[in-house]
């Protein structure tokens, strides 16, 4: 055996056997967006006293569009942060010495969505639109599918809102399936009005959010590191078996934040958490596990568009293998 | 399924469910239509509301959008600098109390005398106006939809209301007109002036709207989402779907979408916010596209006709115990008299005609039949003591019947052989009575020791009369029956005497018969009678048909004939009466001479009692089960001169 893993499993033996000392570390998380149910296991986590079991004193931070992730990991005031794989693959080959400590959602929730009534119904109907596009790492998927389909498309930049596209102003507007979608469906649309393309279903299907930290922390804290994960993946456990319990959680988060007030609404919240149950446990994937060839498309796309110059080696970016639960 | 029920409960039954029939139909028409009728009104009345309350809205909102466009029209006008846009800004902002903040953002590119990153924003801070440029966040400033939709839409709107940070998280709405400018001769687009308006006024006027004890009103934005609810909870985190996919209300989903798509109405959905049943009227507002709708709950909008509901219940409901009541109270009237007469009825049935009947008073029908009742018990009884007498004398005449026919049978001689001595001769006659006494009569005595007197004789009528006149002719014959005296003579003589004080003309069919026994000669006379046969010895039949004389008791004056013939050894003579020829089976045919002289022929015997036997039993199975209706006589002498 070599003694890599008999560290490992030492670690793993520690870990579990050694009672939650009497000072929890102190931890913070900060989500890449506003609370909502993306982010419902680590509340579950925290709320449930998961993180506590583990030794961990987790304080969850308020994220928005605005936060700078990788400012607040460096500066010091998030330990923890959550960011989409194309996100972070890029963050790591521009040079940010980041890690990815586990890949939760395994599934693409990306898609364009177009109404019928406007003729849209196949990929070749969406030549000649205008999209509402999000000036985030997303945009490289969206530009990949264009390409790939070869349309001819007019980009609108957009903020978070869909209105944009409720009112008329665009044809089609980039969405997640957990998210924008239901949005536009509780705004009086039914699903049979949406032309919808599904980026899963173009081969496109990339893992998005997964933990993340600074290099840094995890050589320095990887025992914290490995407990923070672990603790997070059964918040999201816990999540999907009481999910009354998460959405009123994360209800509590919404209402409760101190930045910009954003819509609390159960019904959103339970499609959300319903929506992400699909995205993070999927078949036989392994929760938390990064998929190396789909690390590696992700790298040859980003490549290709000339967004990253070189793909990081897989192991130097995930470091959550140990903690990957079948 | 009520066979076994009294009349009581029968008329109860049916009755009392026709009454709830009648009262449920009655009831559930006048439900419904009351509540049609409630319903139009309420609409109507929610439809001025909710006329009054959007004729508020827009009269705040109007002035307000006008500043927009007034400022589009100034930046349009001319170029201005820095400093005059900036104080025009102000002043707007100054008079038109009700407006937040005013903004004026260019679009990158566009030449200005202001020049570029200028993007003034003025807003009511505490207690004054503020400035301040945010040209610093044009980037993503210019990305928000307050900027994006009326330029890509190419026309002034109302936005999505949103909850402003810098605000205290008011909510906000913006109304964002585009300005254009010519550039190159062409009109071009070149920026966007948006005037901020919190919408806490709004809330206060809909707030008022209150219908019955929890009605409300609320207000959505285009896109569904609440933005005025009694529930603050609501407001900007729900739309009108999201409420609807919580509740899991499809109807509350179809309301949704007919109020952003601008249309009124007035539907029946399921309230979350009352936890009830709920009527929605609902009416789009001109100047926003937002939609304004008046929860009014169903409970309350019908209260007071389900009050009135439940009043006409118990009152349906007592009237049918009083009638239930009232019924049972009559129907026992009616039947208790009934059963009374039912019990005096079996009571009478049994004999007991003194029983007691009820006494009704009135004129009603059990009254009438009780009336009735007791009239047939009277005539009943009076009827059944008629019976009694008519019987008794019935059968006092039935016994007097029976000893006259004992009497009348006593008269004939039934002892045979009547000669055992006069072997020459045997003699048998008898009489099949029928159910009334008869007039059949027949004798044969001896004159002298050598002539035998024969006789049948059938007396016309029934009863007493008859047996009396037979009687007497019985008596006759042995009274003038004397030796040396002809047949003719002898029939003569007992007519005389018949004719007088023959009053009621009653009258007898006659044949008389003298045999010398020594000789085989035979004298006979007939008045009137059926002509006897004489059954040769060699077997042939010989009808006696003479002359036809009238019967004896009608005519003194008559002359009755006399006829000699002979007898020989082995002749049969046979004499009978009507009632043998006039026998008739069930299908009413006659016994008939033809077949009688059959008979006769068929006959072997050599004894006159064996021969009159076999002719009654052929007259039987002829008659069959039919009733004997007249006396049969037969008389038959067999005549063997020497006893050979």
């Amino acid at each position: 055996m070599k003694p890599a893993l008999l560290f490992i499993i030492f670690l793993l033996i520690y870990s579990v056997s050694t009672p939650a000392s009497a000072e929890p570390v102190k931890v913070t998380f900060l989500p890449q967006w506003y609370h909502q149910a993306q982010f419902a296991g680590y509340y579950m986590a925290e709320k449930k006293g998961i993180y506590k079991k583990y030794g961990l004193e987790v304080t969850i931070l308020e994220g928005s569009p605005d936060a700078n992730v990788y400012d607040s990991l460096q500066n010091g005031s998030a330990v923890f942060t959550s960011q989409s794989l194309v996100s972070g693959l890029k963050k790591k080959a521009l040079g940010l010495d980041i890690v990815c400590l586990s890949q939760i959602l395994q599934k693409s929730s990306l898609m364009i969505l177009g109404k019928k009534a406007d003729g849209i119904s196949k990929v070749s109907d969406l030549s000649g639109r205008s999209i509402g596009i999000w000036l985030c790492d997303f945009d490289v998927l969206i530009h990949e599918f264009i390409r790939k389909n070869r349309l001819s498309m007019t980009y609108v930049p957009v903020l978070s809102s869909v209105n944009i596209f409720l009112y008329g102003g665009i044809d089609t507007i980039n969405a997640l399936s957990y998210n924008e979608y239901h949005q536009i469906i509780n705004s009086g649309f039914e699903s049979s009005d949406l032309a919808v393309f599904d980026f899963n279903e173009f081969d496109l299907s990339f893992p998005e959010d997964g933990i993340y930290c600074l290099k840094n922390t995890f050589e320095q804290s990887r025992e914290v590191c490995d407990k923070f994960v672990k603790a997070s993946i059964e918040g999201w456990s816990c999540a999907f078996e009481h999910p009354e319990q998460a959405v009123d959680i994360c209800l509590y988060y919404i209402r409760n934040m101190k930045g910009a007030r954003q819509p609390a609404s159960r019904a959103q919240e339970t499609w959300m958490l319903n929506k992400l149950k699909e995205l993070i446990q999927v078949g036989d994937v392994p929760v938390g596990n990064l998929s190396e060839e789909k690390y590696r498309l992700m790298g040859q796309l980003l490549l290709d568009q000339k967004v990253i110059a070189e793909v990081p080696l897989f192991n130097d970016f995930f470091k959550g293998s140990v903690n990957v639960q079948k | 399924m009520f066979k076994s029920k009294g009349l009581a409960f029968k008329l109860s039954f049916w009755i009392l469910t026709g009454c709830l029939l009648l009262f449920f139909l009655l009831f559930w028409y006048n439900s419904r239509i009351s509540e049609k009728l409630i319903i139009k009104y309420m609409r109507e009345n929610a439809s001025q509301l909710a006329d009054a309350v959007s004729l508020k809205i827009e009269s705040t909102l109007n002035p307000i959008s006008r500043i927009s466009e007034n400022l589009a029209v100034y930046l349009e006008q001319s170029d201005h600098s820095r400093e005059e846009i900036s104080s025009f800004m102000h002043d707007l902002l100054v008079r038109n109390g009700d407006a937040n903040g005013l903004c004026v953002m260019f679009e990158p590119g566009i030449s200005t005398a202001a020049g570029s990153g200028f993007a003034p924003y003025f807003f009511r801070g505490d207690g004054a106006i503020e400035y301040v440029d945010i040209s610093a966040d044009y980037k993503t400033e210019s990305l928000g939809e307050w900027y994006q939709i009326p330029r890509l839409l190419d026309k002034a709107l109302w936005g999505e209301p949103y909850f402003d940070e810098d605000a205290h998280n008011q909510i906000i709405c913006s109304y964002s007109t585009p300005f254009f400018r010519p550039v190159d001769g062409k009109k071009r687009f070149a920026g966007i002036v948006t005037v901020d308006v919190s919408l806490q006024w709004l809330e206060s006027i809909v707030s008022k709207i209150q219908i019955f004890r929890s009605g409300y009103g609320m207000i959505v934005t285009r896109t569904g989402r609440i933005v005025t609810h009694p529930d603050k909870n609501l407001i900007m985190n729900e739309s009108i779907f999201s409420l609807a996919e919580h509740l899991n209300e499809p109807e509350l989903r179809a309301l949704g979408k007919n109020m952003i798509a601008g249309q009124s109405g007035f539907a029946r959905c399921f309230c979350g916010y009352l936890n009830a049943v709920s009527w929605f009227y609902h009416t789009p507002q001109s100047s926003t596209g937002w939609s304004l709708a008046i929860v009014i709950p169903e409970d309350e909008l019908l209260a007071d006709l389900r009050s009135l509901n439940k009043i006409l219940i118990l009152i349906a409901l007592l009237g049918l115990i009083t009638l239930l009541l009232m019924i049972t109270s009559i129907s026992r009237r009616i039947t208790n008299p009934l059963c009374v007469l039912a019990q005096a009825a079996e009571t009478i049935g049994q004999g007991n005609f003194n029983a007691l009947l009820p006494v009704i008073k009135g004129h009603d029908e059990i009254a009438v039949c009780n009336e009735s009742f007791k009239k047939m018990q009277v005539t009943l009884h009076e009827y059944i003591e008629n019976l009694k007498k008519t019987t008794a004398a019935k059968e006092k005449i039935e016994s007097d019947l029976r000893i006259a026919h004992e009497i009348q049978m006593g008269m004939v001689p039934k002892e045979f052989p009547p000669f055992p001595d006069k072997t020459e001769i045997d003699v048998f006659a008898t009489i099949v009575p029928a159910k009334e006494v008869g007039g059949d009569l027949y004798d044969f005595f001896l004159i002298d020791d050598n002539t035998l007197c024969f006789a049948v004789g059938d007396v016309s009528g029934k009863g007493v009369p008859a047996s009396l006149f037979m009687a007497v002719t019985i008596s006759l014959l042995r009274a003038k029956a004397m030796p040396e005296m002809t047949a003719s003579c002898i029939v003569a003589q007992v007519n005389r005497k018949l004719c007088e004080h023959n009053e009621s003309l009653m009258f007898c069919t006659f044949f008389l018969g003298l045999l010398d026994l020594r000789t085989g000669k035979l004298q006979c006379c007939s008045a009137g009678h059926n002509p006897p046969y004489i059954k040769r010895a060699d077997g042939s039949i010989e009808g006696l048909k003479f002359k036809p004389i009238c019967a004896l008791g009608i005519s003194q004056d008559i002359v009755y004939e006399h006829h000699d013939l002979m007898l020989n050894p082995g002749d049969i003579i046979t004499l009978y009466t009507d009632g043998v020829t006039e026998a008739e089976n069930i299908d009413q045919h006659l016994y008939g001479e033809p077949r009688f002289e059959e008979t006769l022929k068929m006959t072997c015997c050599n004894s006159a009692e064996n021969t009159t036997r076999k002719i009654l039993s052929t007259i039987k199975e002829f008659a069959g089960e039919a009733e004997q209706s007249d006396d049969i006589t037969i008389l038959t002498l067999f005549y063997t001169r020497n006893g050979e």
